[in-house]
């Protein structure tokens, strides 16, 4: 489908220098008494057909940076200094239609959750068409709004057009919003931590696209993100910010081989990988204030090369190598690396006899919508087995929808099973909580995804963590508050913040605060929902360091789930791997991450962005599609090593390898693991991965 | 066909709660201490009279029954007779019905106009002056009952200038007379509900406002009207039509004292008379038909919102 391309610049390029650079951009924020800076003088620059990344973690003005690129202010903020020029243009001198012009027409943006992000109530067609007609797109609108939803590799472009964007799943609501945001052949896209809500195939596939997106147009890139994997997958330079303030810039490469500040290669310590023998860094020791910003450098306070006249003299970027600028004048001392580090994870080996037996469990939401029974088959969990040993850590993996969060509430008894069993030490656990005695519930505790979601707000720290002490030990409210303190000095929290709020804390603290809680009931069996999904890397790292920690002091069985495989490595000593609610592969974590047998856990080994290892690409082709029907294979239609029939009537039996991992797949174990072997001859992939994600070309 | 259900299970739900709430009303006006025809024909009557008075209105039957064939009466379109007066009960409600109807699409059609502005500017120019005014004028209606808004408005449109006449009798001729006669009262209750609704829409569309699909569509360089009329309004709308489905109830049954200020031959005026004179079954058929739009209407607002909301009306896809 071709759409005469009519030219909505009225100005050419203008050949030399930078596309975009913003210049000493001060951006200050109103937090109830005064006015904070957020961004304190940062000056970057992108040029023509490149692409940034802008990293750091949450509250170091890399998103404030990236839309004051679209004049955009956030409520509450105002500029303070700085200009922003993007083709000469100070942008933000501009109003009215002026601005109108740039913003989607010449400068695109994709935010960070395209759920919230798309209008829930316009057709998601019309609202890629509203963009070509607020740009005076000429020509068939609509047309082009199709096409280029086929070109960001969108199945049914008709039908998704005419959707409603509730009616979409996340994958596709952010194509969608890359469609809408090269509509207008934009000279820079903006991008707000674009894939950060996604699933890791997911987001593997939205990077994939935005890669082709590159090479296939002259599109400049400015990539905010905390993720310093897709930034390696996807970005030319790289430039670090802390506490408002740009600290380092390089060329990607450079920068992962050589970081020069110790905020940078602190980061990138802290980034998990699946690699064999890495092991978890500490993380960044203590936290990001900003009220501690002393005058000098922001990183300072927690800086571990750090000396008094850091805090005191400011320090401007100098260049250290070409191209490669920081903003630390001992970056060239060497390293001492008190910053991370720590020895490779000594796991748990030991049986201490029998924890959590899981078996054929079968979960459903059917009973709880009487109307739709015997319409479609919801059943979310099909037959999934697996044991937790005493003191042991298991990892449940999957993307969203693979019910491995339903297996734990399960377990807890909060979502009755439908069939199988579970048992925990020994005694048969029963459906729902009202059938468990006291001492059972005490004995199995969770910690959920999102403590902003699971503590309550009008409780403070003391009482959130001294109620499982007084429901479960009878403990008086005196003797409940001491204890309290105990287990917030557990989970490394100063024990003074038993008197504040959930509010008042960090996402990492209030994670620890929703682990104190657990851990207070003295559990046997800790189950981890995703604890460490809605933290940042750093922190991520310090709760892992932290969580095996205590399990070694306090001897409990964890199940851990995750989407994300490298976290998983540092943790489990065995992996289950889920998809669509059925057991793929189960096993030792080692091999299962160095030499998976099922094709989907290959395909979740290659999403990691910047995975390395032999697996760097998926097996399975294609998008899941339809619903699960709970007969035959759940990767039967995307598998290429699809024996027949039998793979769509006949779910596959476990079978039992020679070391314990179990697989299910029809092919004999032999067979397969010649046919998944990174060198193996035989041409395992089709060439398109998925629609779409071929050459891409925008219409 | 998702949708068609939901509207049958409204509907049927609406049903059922009418019928609970005849039940109640026959009930309760039954069991109302002292003997109806003592009260209604005096101390001094004599005791056949009483029982021919019993009879006619078949007190003497036991009360379900009694109950049952009201109800019957009712679906056939039979109201019953008047105690006092003897004349069907219909030939009272119905024109005071009629009345009230006309008297409330009038007002609809100025509360939504006055409703939208208002919210609209306090919305748009939020913490800023014509916020301030727009939240006064509110604030006003809100605190002063509805009576006393009446007789300000007379006294400013009936008695300083004679725009419109102070008393919304029936006596007015043809479409634009009655409109004329009825544009004070309309105004009065347009006010106070507006009050209100207004209020509500604003908080909701500063709310929608500062939501991230607003920022998507001002970053797609859409114009800031078309921002808030095309991407906010819609997003802000659904709970002000709950608040706008309880005004109707209010425009329905509760306009008494606008009635009685406006001297207007209302159902609310109506209902109220009757009450004094105890004349039951013309109370019966009253309330009950009061009761019937106030669950018709929170059942429309209710299919309403559904419409306007595509997350109700579509289903997320296979998971």
């Amino acid at each position: 489908m071709t759409v005469a391309s009519s030219d909505i610049r009225a100005t050419p390029p203008t050949g030399c220098g930078p596309l975009l650079s913003i210049e000493d951009l001060t951006v200050e924020f109103w937090n109830g008494e005064e006015y904070e800076r957020v961004v304190n003088g940062v000056s970057l620059h992108v040029a023509r057909g490149e692409a940034v990344g802008l990293v750091g973690e949450s509250g170091c003005g890399k998103t404030t940076s990236a839309y004051s690129v679209l004049a955009y202010l956030q409520p509450g903020s105002r500029l303070r200094s700085g200009r922003v020029l993007f083709d000469g243009q100070d942008v933000l001198g501009l109003a009215g239609s002026d601005l109108r012009r740039i913003r989607g027409g010449r400068i695109g943006h994709v935010p960070q959750d395209p759920t919230l992000a798309l209008n829930p109530n316009i057709r998601v067609g019309k609202q890629i068409t509203e963009v070509l007609a607020n740009h005076s797109w000429q020509g068939d609108r609509s047309g082009r709004a199709l096409s280029l939803l086929a070109a960001v590799g969108i199945d049914r472009p008709e039908t998704v057009f005419s959707s409603y964007s509730c009616q979409l799943s996340g994958g596709q609501q952010q194509r969608v919003m890359i469609a809408m945001a090269v509509a207008c052949e934009p000279e820079l896209v903006v991008l707000d931590e674009p894939t950060t809500g996604l699933d890791v195939t997911t987001q593997a596939m939205v990077i994939d696209l935005l890669r082709e997106l590159r090479a296939s147009r002259d599109t400049s890139l400015l990539y905010v993100t905390h993720d310093l994997g897709v930034v390696a997958a996807l970005c030319d330079r790289v430039v670090v910010m802390y506490g408002g303030k740009v600290i380092e810039s390089a060329p990607t490469a450079e920068l992962f081989a050589a970081p020069r500040h110790p905020y940078t290669k602190a980061l990138i310590d802290s980034v998990p990988t699946i690699a064999a023998g890495s092991g978890p860094g500490k993380g960044l020791g203590g936290r990001f204030e900003r009220r501690k910003i002393p005058p000098g450098c922001p990183f300072a306070p927690r800086c571990p090369l750090a000396v008094a006249r850091c805090e005191a003299e400011a320090q401007s970027l100098l260049e250290a190598t070409p191209g490669h600028v920081v903003a630390c004048w001992r970056s060239g001392e060497p390293a001492r690396d008190t910053v991370t580090g720590d020895a490779e994870p000594e796991m748990r080996l030991e049986s201490r006899g029998e924890g959590l037996v899981v078996s054929s469990l079968s979960c459903s939401y059917t009973g709880r919508r009487r109307w739709t029974r015997g319409r479609a088959d919801d059943t979310v969990v099909r037959d999934v087995s697996f044991e937790i040993e005493l003191g042991e850590t298991v990892a449940l993996v999957g993307e969203s929808g693979s019910g491995k969060s339903t297996i734990a509430r399960a377990i807890a008894g909060l979502l009755p099973r439908t069939g199988g069993n579970i048992r925990f030490a020994g005694e048969p656990l029963s459906v729902g909580i009202d059938g468990r005695s006291r001492d059972q519930l005490r004995r199995v505790q969770i910690v959920f995804q999102n403590p902003d979601a699971s503590l309550n707000p009008r409780h403070t720290v003391g009482r959130i963590v001294g109620r499982a002490l007084r429901h479960y030990f009878g403990l008086g409210s005196e003797e409940a508050k001491v204890r309290a303190r105990r287990r917030l000095a557990d989970v490394q929290l100063d024990e003074r913040l038993a008197a504040r709020f959930p509010r008042d804390l960090s996402g990492g603290e209030r994670q620890r605060v929703a682990l104190a809680r657990a851990l207070g009931a003295e559990p046997n069996l800790l189950l981890c929902d995703e604890v460490l999904s809605a933290l940042d890397v750093s922190v991520q790292a310090s709760m892992v360091s932290l969580l095996r920690d205590l399990q070694q002091e306090h001897h409990f069985s964890m199940l851990f789930i995750s989407h994300d495989l490298a976290v998983v490595r540092w943790l489990a000593r065995r992996v289950v791997v889920l998809y669509r609610g059925q057991l793929c592969e189960a096993g030792e974590t080692g091999r299962i991450l160095s030499s998976p047998l099922h094709p989907y856990t290959a395909t979740l080994l290659a999403s990691i962005p910047g995975s390395t290892g032999g697996h760097e690409r998926p097996i399975l082709t294609g998008t899941p599609s339809g619903a699960a029907t709970g007969r035959g294979c759940v990767v039967a239609s995307r598998c290429p090593f699809r024996v027949g029939e039998i793979c769509d009537r006949v779910t596959p039996p476990e079978v039992v390898d020679s070391d314990g991992t179990r697989v299910r797949c029809h092919i004999p174990l032999s067979d397969l693991e010649i046919r998944m072997r990174p060198d193996a001859a035989e041409p395992r992939l089709s060439p398109q991965r998925g629609p779409g994600t071929g050459a891409l070309e925008l219409p | 066909m998702n949708l068609w259900r939901m509207v049958a299970t409204r509907i049927a739900l609406g049903i059922v709660t009418l019928l609970l709430v005849s039940a109640v009303i026959y009930l309760v006006v039954g069991v109302l201490p002292g003997d109806i025809a003592v009260e209604v024909l005096g101390r001094n009557s004599t005791a056949q009279a009483r029982h021919l008075f019993d009879l006619r209105l078949h007190l003497n039957e036991p009360l379900w029954d009694r109950y049952a064939q009201w109800l019957g009466g009712f679906v056939r379109g039979h109201f019953g007779e008047s105690i006092t007066t003897g004349s069907p009960v219909r030939a009272l409600v119905m024109p005071a019905l009629g009345a009230s109807a006309r008297l409330s699409a009038y007002a609809l059609v100025l509360y939504v106009p006055i409703t939208l502005t208002m919210a609209l500017i306090g919305a748009v120019w939020s913490g800023r002056g014509p916020d301030s005014v727009t939240s006064t004028l509110t604030l006003i209606g809100l605190s002063l009952p509805d009576f006393v808004i009446g007789t300000i408005l007379i006294v400013m449109f009936a008695v300083v200038v004679h725009w419109f006449p102070a008393i919304a009798g029936t006596g007015a001729q043809g479409f634009w007379a009655t409109l004329r006669a009825i544009t004070l009262p309309a105004a009065t209750l347009a006010a106070v509900m507006s009050a209100y609704s207004a209020r509500m829409l604003r908080s909701s569309l500063i709310e929608v406002l500062q939501s991230q699909f607003i920022r998507t569509a001002t970053l797609k360089g859409t114009s800031r009207w078309r921002v808030i009329f095309r991407h906010a309004l819609p997003n802000a709308i659904v709970p002000t039509l709950n608040v706008t489905a309880l005004n109707l109830t209010y425009l329905i049954g509760g306009v008494v004292v606008v009635e009685v200020v406006f001297s207007y031959p209302g159902l609310g005026q109506l209902l109220v008379n009757s009450i004094a004179i105890r004349d039951i079954p013309v109370v019966e058929a009253a309330t009950l038909i009061a009761s019937g739009i106030y669950i018709a209407a929170n059942v429309f607002s209710d299919v309403v919102a559904v419409l306007v909301t595509p997350r109700l009306r579509y289903a997320r896809p296979a998971r």
